[in-house]
């Protein structure tokens, strides 16, 4: 009976001083932690994004994707580019399917839709076959790319293999594969969201006079409304716009 | 039983990978390339040593049946704190490691010098013991790692050593080629201890 009171007191302060420990680097290094991931997408959306000359982290603004778009999570978070006050890009984070799981990129467009750079965020590919889609060199192509002048195949940009003109790499096909997925994805969005990234900025330089969709409004504080109210207010925005119906040109 | 001599049997006499054949998951999953095989060391080290302290201190207070709960635990502790810390401060080797980090907890290693050697000795021993161990295994991850990044895609911590001529054996650098470098290295290391002993 001693005995086992005996275990169980051993354990139990293990386990408490552990735990104790535990929280307390926790609690410290939460914050650097948290302010190096915030960092590296940074990095990515200023190396991705057409030229610009703001702070690309103050001008966000969170588009709501439709249930059928593949490619990205619910919501995304797109991070604008302007250059003396006039947009000059977007960037945002999208997925793909690679070999040895999700290859998560930051894609920056310009407003002619075209690709102004791609960036790999996180994979899981093998080391030194399929995660060289990292190496300037394999990314570097999608510069310029578009959904008007690349081959598309099933209507997304595609590896050499599957008859598409992205250059795959030696082998590994699945890694430059998702990338394509992931890259065409994000023009996709962007064709299609077009009217709400490009009508935000034009908000925000105070020419326009109608509110943004995507911007949250201090009036709509609840946010469930807020949201079906910014999606439901997208095609009356879309008519004052001058920004044509180019919004239909990824389809 | 000096301070040196336990430091110095880690090294190559009791090499963890190469003599007791411990340790073979993170050996043959993160060595496709020397730089990996670094990291990946110094963190395995970084928990021995630390484990092996606390356990040497703690091994007259910690009841027999229970041990091996208590050594999970404090490792496991170790390993999240390195994690931790890494993520935080070194975040681009974290992504790179970052999965094999928690499978620290489960390399024999560390579990093995717990229960063979620091439940037994004192705590400078301990540590020696622990710093050898953790720095053989380094060491015989970088001489993996380097052989299959050669083989594999003609370079040495990411310097090129081979280019002309040479055709990158992509094999090396895929999970079956983990297999034939260590296993031509095992042979290798009892062949060259025959000729010792003879």
């Amino acid at each position: 009976m001693r005995s086992t009171v005996r275990l169980i007191v051993a354990l139990t302060i293990t386990c408490a001083v552990s735990a104790l420990a535990l929280s307390v680097i926790h609690g410290l290094t939460e914050e650097p932690i948290e302010e190096q991931k915030r960092l590296a997408i940074m990095r990515a959306v200023q190396e991705v994004l057409p030229p610009f000359d703001n702070d690309p982290a103050q001008e966000t603004l969170t588009i709501v994707l439709e249930q059928d778009e593949d490619g990205a999570a619910d919501t995304v978070t797109v991070y604008l580019g302007t250059r003396e006050g006039q947009i000059s890009g977007a960037a945002f984070q999208t997925f793909g399917g690679g070999y040895g799981g999700f290859i998560d990129i930051m894609v920056g467009i310009d407003l002619d839709g075209r690709i102004s750079g791609v960036k790999i965020l996180e994979h899981e590919e093998t080391p030194g076959l399929g995660a060289k889609i990292e190496e300037p060199s394999f990314r570097g192509q999608f510069k310029g790319k578009s959904l008007e002048n690349s081959v598309l195949v099933n209507g997304n940009l595609a590896v050499k293999n599957d008859g598409g003109d992205i250059d795959a790499l030696t082998g590994a096909t699945i890694s430059p594969r998702g990338v394509a997925q992931a890259a065409g994805a994000g023009l996709k969005i962007f064709a299609r969201h077009r009217r709400e990234i490009v009508g935000q900025a034009i908000e925000g330089e105070g020419s326009a006079g109608e509110p943004a969709a995507g911007e949250t409004d201090p009036d709509e504080a609840g946010d469930e409304t807020g949201e079906t109210g910014a999606s439901e207010a997208e095609p009356g925005a879309g008519q004052e716009e001058e920004s044509s119906a180019d919004a239909d040109a990824g389809e | 039983m000096s301070v040196i001599t336990e430091f110095q049997k880690g090294l190559i006499r009791e090499n963890p990978l190469f003599r007791l054949v411990l340790g073979m998951c993170p050996a043959l999953a993160v060595t496709t390339m020397a730089i990996n095989g670094v990291a990946m060391g110094l963190a395995a080290t970084a928990v021995l040593v630390g484990s092996n302290l606390v356990i040497s201190l703690l091994r007259r207070f910690i009841p027999e049946q229970v041990r091996i709960p208590v050594f999970i635990v404090v490792i496991a502790s170790f390993v999240t704190i390195i994690d931790l810390v890494m993520a935080g401060y070194f975040y681009e080797l974290h992504k790179v490691l970052g999965l094999f980090i928690p499978l620290i907890v489960v390399n024999c290693i560390i579990l093995g010098r717990a229960e063979a050697f620091a439940s037994k000795n004192t705590v400078i021993l301990s540590l020696a013991d622990g710093l050898g161990m953790g720095l053989g295994f380094t060491l015989a991850l970088v001489i993996l790692g380097s052989i299959r990044e050669l083989l594999g895609n003609g370079t040495i911590f990411g310097f090129t050593v081979l280019s002309w001529g040479f055709q990158p054996a992509l094999v090396m650098l895929l999970p079956p080629g983990a297999f034939l470098a260590l296993g031509l290295l095992l042979g290798l290391m009892n062949k060259l201890q025959k000729v010792e002993e003879a």
